[in-house]
């Protein structure tokens, strides 16, 4: 089966052991809560569900297309998994997808593997589900407000889950903030493009030829308004704080230092960085430009979803 | 004799409308071979799914003499297996020794008793050896065989059936005919395979748009082509 | 792919032989010992990928296969480049980029320490999959105490993981069959929103199958009995060996890191 790496599973060794536990204790609790909701809510149907819509995610990974050249789109599946089940058992899946992928095909660490499952099966989940929610309170039940918030829900996912990452690898002391939250955060800004796109190709076939899978009706699942505005919450401090850690590296490793998540004698190290990366170009505009992006990004969605919520008042065809 | 599957006046709709089983009546003694007969859309998965209680649909299933009712359903259940159209579907656990005991496993016996009904099943199909094996790598036929024993386990009086030759190469066909030949169990076998149905069952059961067209001989019913070409069967 | 998932057999050389209950933490024990190992490489290190390599030796795994996997790593390492110029310490050479980026000895070994690291970790990774079946590792799961309910969903989901994965390379090829380029002056592929289109059209057709099959699937479960819980059978008991093995291994992972720290002097 072809089977290539993703951008976002981090390896063993590039965590510090201290941050890696962290997230393991964080991640082992958030999904274990979510077990015991589910174990009293979920209806028998929704167990051999959850295990083969697992399935075929993890074998969705593995198509692509060309973007550019020698680049392709991947699927993550984080949002489609959340649209089609909900937040709660859309972890489970990930959780199952994340954990397989490291077991069995070295994608992603083991001790590491707490992390990725906070950026994938935690963060991921929960910051599509707060996208897709709130378009979808904008634009109600229909097809464009759907593929709209398929869209926002995925490249939100990808997006913001790299910035977990990244700044993961900045407290490690493995990549400095102003590089790893602009690296990673350009780079899946673009890979989220993919993902939104192919989310929304598959949300198109599934309500042209199956429209009944994604009405919520049949799931046991309601989320109250305190839970989803959680993973909004999430997007929001990451998103907020990754261009801060970027601009402002000496800041993070002051607070890393401060909890002890990395070794002795750093700041003066981060004096030996260069001004600027690029020739030409300062760490803080790079730093600015990133926050201009996502700027950008939640005024289109806000217009897009005013625009949407205009029409409602139109009958719906 | 009592029969022991008795139905009256079944009737099953789709959610989206459309009708699937009208009014269907059957009578099945201990010990009989059924062939289900029809074409495609004919009902007949449908029907094998109401049986064996999957679907709840109107009017009577009685088995060996119990109403079938959500109260009697679990009780029931292990008396009727139904082998599935695709192995895949009834395949769902990592080994095979573990698909053959969940049907004993979820009747709450225990362990010794689970592990005995194991290799009873296997050895009925002939599969001792492939306990080990994930499902996935089994070829088709071993996987038909397997499905079948998933279904012994619970050691049901009779067998569902539904289209067992399918996807099968004509080995693999002579296997499985010689295999369900040998299984003491009342049958009823829904397939297209006519000689299939003519080679282990002495009686027809003819089923076109959800309702019972024929119901006899199996040498008398296969030898008029009229009917057969009528209902799509040959 | 086939070939990396033997089938549960009884016995086997070396590792192949062994419990996959000892085989799994064994292997995440020796990824945390690689964790915990200074930022040096050193003999520690050499220990650890010798022990790794030697069990593989043993159990009759080819080296090349094993190494071959450890490079996935790769990409990350890019992640890691930037250690090199920006740990403290006697410089190597300084790049003319913008006011100097310096090379430091400290940055070389700090950025080769976490290459080796993950180098290290895939190939135990790699060699616990290539010698031991997914059956094998549900039950260590299952022993680590992961929730039922979870291993459900996992053991459901690597067994229909390759019915699937045959799906979607179907729909690969078909796709392919189709994608001609009869004239090579000619850009063809349609936009990037088609193709992506096409690729979604593709992953919701997956999607729609993989919701028919769970109910198939469901209603399989339903006709043996499922009620909604989730049970399994007893797990056979570990052998005396067994602990020995997993307590050996345990004591040869505290010298690695006690060597490892004790030999470089205690320098991070």
């Amino acid at each position: 089966m072809l089977y290539s790496p993703q951008p976002m599973h981090i390896p063993d060794g590039f965590l510090s052991l201290p941050v890696a536990l962290a997230l393991w204790l964080v991640s082992i609790g958030l999904i274990g809560i979510a077990i015991r909701r589910l174990e009293h809510t979920l209806s028998e149907r929704e167990i051999p569900l959850m295990g083969i819509l697992a399935a075929a995610i993890f074998a969705g990974q593995m198509l692509n297309f060309s973007v550019t050249g020698g680049t392709s789109g991947h699927l993550l599946g984080a949002a489609l998994a959340t649209i089609l089940l909900g937040p709660y058992p859309a972890m489970l899946v990930m959780t199952a997808v994340v954990s397989v992928q490291a077991l069995l095909f070295q994608d992603g660490g083991l001790v590491v593997m707490g992390a990725n499952l906070f950026n994938m099966a935690i963060v991921g989940v929960w910051v599509a589900y707060a996208v897709f929610s709130l378009i979808r309170r904008l634009t109600g039940e229909t097809r464009a407000g759907l593929l709209a918030g398929g869209f926002a829900a995925a490249w939100s996912s990808i997006f913001v889950a790299a910035l977990a990452c990244a700044l993961e690898l900045a407290l490690s002391g493995t990549s400095p903030a102003n590089l790893a939250v602009p690296a990673m955060g350009g780079i899946h800004a673009l890979i989220g493009i993919g993902e939104g796109l192919i989310t929304v190709g598959a949300l198109a076939f599934i309500y042209a030829a199956r429209r009944d899978l994604l009405t919520p009706a049949g799931r046991s699942q309601a989320v109250n308004r305190p839970v989803w505005l959680g993973g909004g919450l999430i997007a929001l401090v990451l998103v907020v704080f990754s261009p801060l850690a970027s601009s402002h590296p000496d800041g993070l490793e002051w607070v890393a230092e401060q909890l002890q998540f990395i070794e002795t004698a750093r700041p003066p190290a981060f004096e030996i960085i260069p001004d600027y990366l690029v020739p030409g170009i300062s760490n803080e505009a790079l730093a600015t430009i990133l926050a201009g992006v996502i700027g950008l990004v939640v005024v289109s969605l806000a217009a897009m979803s005013a625009g949407l919520a205009r029409r409602r008042t139109r009958p719906q065809g | 004799m009592n029969p022991f599957l008795e139905v009256e006046n079944l009737t099953y709709t789709y959610p989206d409308g459309r009708p699937a089983l009208r009014g269907i009546g059957l009578k099945i003694l201990p010990g009989e071979r059924v062939a289900l007969v029809g074409p495609n859309g004919a009902g007949k998965s449908t029907l094998l799914l109401a049986l064996a209680g999957i679907l709840r649909a109107e009017g009577r299933i009685l088995v060996d003499g119990t109403l079938l009712t959500p109260a009697s359903l679990p009780r029931l259940r292990a008396r009727i297996g139904l082998v599935f159209q695709l192995p895949d579907d009834q395949l769902f656990s990592p080994t095979v020794y573990e698909d053959v005991a969940f049907a004993p496993l979820y009747q709450d016996l225990p362990p010794g008793e689970v592990h005995a009904r194991v290799e009873e099943a296997l050895a009925g199909v002939g599969m001792q050896a492939f306990a080990g094996r994930m499902p996935h790598h089994l070829s088709m036929g071993e996987k038909k065989r397997v499905a079948i024993a998933t279904v012994l386990a619970m050691r049901p009086a009779m067998l569902l059936l539904d289209e067992p030759s399918a996807g099968l190469d004509p080995r693999g066909r002579r296997e499985l005919i010689s295999l369900l030949n040998g299984l003491p169990q009342t049958l009823l076998i829904a397939t297209h395979d006519l000689d299939l149905a003519g080679r282990l069952c002495p009686r027809i059961v003819i089923l076109d748009g959800g309702q019972i067209v024929a119901d006899g001989e199996s040498r008398a019913l296969l030898a008029d082509a009229d009917l057969l070409a009528a209902h799509g069967l040959v | 792919m086939d070939e990396s998932f033997p089938p549960l057999t009884v016995g086997g050389r070396g590792l192949y032989g062994l419990d996959g209950r000892v085989k799994v933490p064994l292997t995440l024990g020796l990824i945390l010992t690689a964790a915990l190992l200074p930022n040096r490489p050193g003999g520690a290190y050499l220990l650890l990928i010798s022990a790794l390599w030697a069990a593989a030796l043993v159990s009759g795994v080819p080296l090349t296969r094993l190494i071959r996997r450890g490079w996935l790593a790769g990409p990350f390492g890019l992640a890691a480049l930037p250690l090199l110029f920006t740990t403290p310490g006697t410089s190597l050479l300084t790049l003319p980029v913008g006011e100097g980026l310096t090379l430091t000895t400290a940055g070389l070994m700090r950025f080769t320490a976490v290459l080796l690291k993950a180098w290290i970790s895939l190939q135990a990774a790699a060699l616990l999959t290539l010698t031991t079946s997914i059956p094998a590792i549900l039950l260590a799961l299952r022993a680590l105490k992961v929730p039922r309910l979870l291993l459900m969903v996992i053991a459901l989901m690597s067994r229909y993981l390759f019915v699937f994965g045959e799906t979607a390379r179907q729909l690969l090829q078909a796709r392919e069959a189709r994608s001609s380029q009869p004239d090579p002056h000619r850009r063809t592929g349609g936009s990037l929103g088609w193709r992506a289109r096409i690729t979604g059209g593709m992953a919701g057709s997956l999607l729609i199958r993989s919701f028919e099959r769970a109910e198939r699937v469901y209603a399989a479960m339903l006709a043996r009995g499922y009620d909604g819980e989730v049970r399994a059978l007893p797990q056979p008991d570990l052998s005396p060996d067994a602990y020995r093995i997993l307590g050996g291994g345990a004591f040869f992972f505290l010298l690695v890191i006690a060597f490892g720290w004790l030999t470089t002097g205690g320098g991070r």
